[in-house]
């Protein structure tokens, strides 16, 4: 029984890490969403179609990029990495714009949001998540390149005789 | 994802199709979480910006489509129809498992969906040479399967949520009787 559930194990991520993966998401969507709207309301005049067009666009490339750290893409992970980053260093920049209580209120959680997520993306959990999907797609590859190569070779059998 | 990802061994990469559905789902999800999380901002900061998309007919069109968009999700639905319609038994009783026959029996069906045109020597040799397994552990089908019904569970979450506010609620079921003159 215990053998079994080991098996099952090597095919699903353990819950610890991928709860982490997606609370990394959901801090990053909620940053995202907060300080997109911030800076575009402090710094580009709150032009409402730029602002729905370019969270529109960002949420399809945060997506794919996310997707693409559930493949296992070390890269991927570096570059969310630094994203948050990013926007934590341009809403540090947002202190100076405060003008009421609501605007210090959403900035303050915002920060918290990007600093949590930098700090998880950059802990080891996220990484070991990242590495236990490189390992299982590449487990994958590895398992269909054998079995083509079997099928390739018993159909060449099959030929000759 | 990452579930449907996971089941490609079992499923023998038919789960990537859903996955990119997931992906597709998930997405137009993200897109509308940002939307609420900006109108939120704005309505705190700036109110009149809600008022300025509200009364745009472009932005009232893009939510609508995002909101079917992520409703392609419920289509994994159909999986756990089609699942309960094929088998005698109901989806509990297979999730607390199967014999070691009816085991055996869904492991050939799945190697051979997965390599259509296997002949019974050959699977029988690779099942032998361990490139196949004999049968799939009954964990194993337990998890793939609860994992197909959370699929449903979340995608009828979305269902409800539209449902709620989006545009199944706009739809009308109406029930008919023809009746003799």
């Amino acid at each position: 029984m215990k053998d079994e559930e080991q098996l099952v194990n090597l095919l699903f991520p353990p819950w610890k890490l991928m709860a982490r993966f997606l609370l990394v998401t959901m801090l990053l969507i909620t940053g995202t969403g907060l300080s997109g709207t911030l800076l575009f309301i402090s710094y580009f005049n709150g032009n409402p179609e730029r602002l729905i067009g370019t969270l529109f666009i960002g949420s399809i490339v945060f997506c794919i990029i996310n997707f693409l750290v559930t493949r296992g893409v070390f890269i991927c992970s570096k570059i969310l990495k630094y994203y948050a980053l990013c926007l934590i260093i341009l809403s540090i920049t947002l202190l100076l714009e405060i003008n009421s209580m609501n605007y210090f209120i959403l900035l303050s959680i915002d920060l918290i949001i990007l600093l949590s997520a930098f700090y998880l993306i950059s802990g080891k959990t996220y990484q070991k998540f990242v590495q236990y999907q490189f390992d299982f797609f590449e487990d994958i590859k590895e398992a269909k390149r054998i079995i083509d190569k079997e099928i390739a070779a018993s159909k060449r059998g099959k030929n000759s005789s | 994802m990452i579930g449907s990802g996971a089941a490609i061994p079992l499923s023998g990469g038919t789960s990537t199709a859903i996955t990119y559905l997931a992906v597709a789902a998930s997405t137009a999800s993200t897109a509308q979480c940002l939307n609420g999380i900006a109108r939120t901002t704005i309505e705190a900061v700036a109110p009149k910006y809600n008022d300025y998309l509200d009364s745009k007919e472009w932005y009232k069109d893009i939510t609508l489509a995002l909101d079917v968009i992520s409703l392609a999700g419920a289509a994994t639905l159909k999986t756990v129809k089609v699942l309960s319609a094929n088998s005698n038994k109901s989806i509990p009783s297979i999730l607390t498992g199967l014999s070691r026959a009816e085991r055996k029996r869904l492991t050939q069906d799945v190697i051979r969906l997965n390599t259509p045109g296997i002949s019974n020597k050959l699977l029988k040799s690779m099942v032998k040479s361990g490139h196949f397994p004999s049968r799939y552990s009954n964990l194993e089908i337990t998890r793939a399967l609860t994992l197909q019904l959370k699929d449903a569970i979340g995608a009828s979450m979305s269902f409800a949520g539209s449902g709620l506010s989006g545009t199944v609620n706009s739809l009308a079921v109406g029930i008919y009787e023809e009746l003799a003159q």
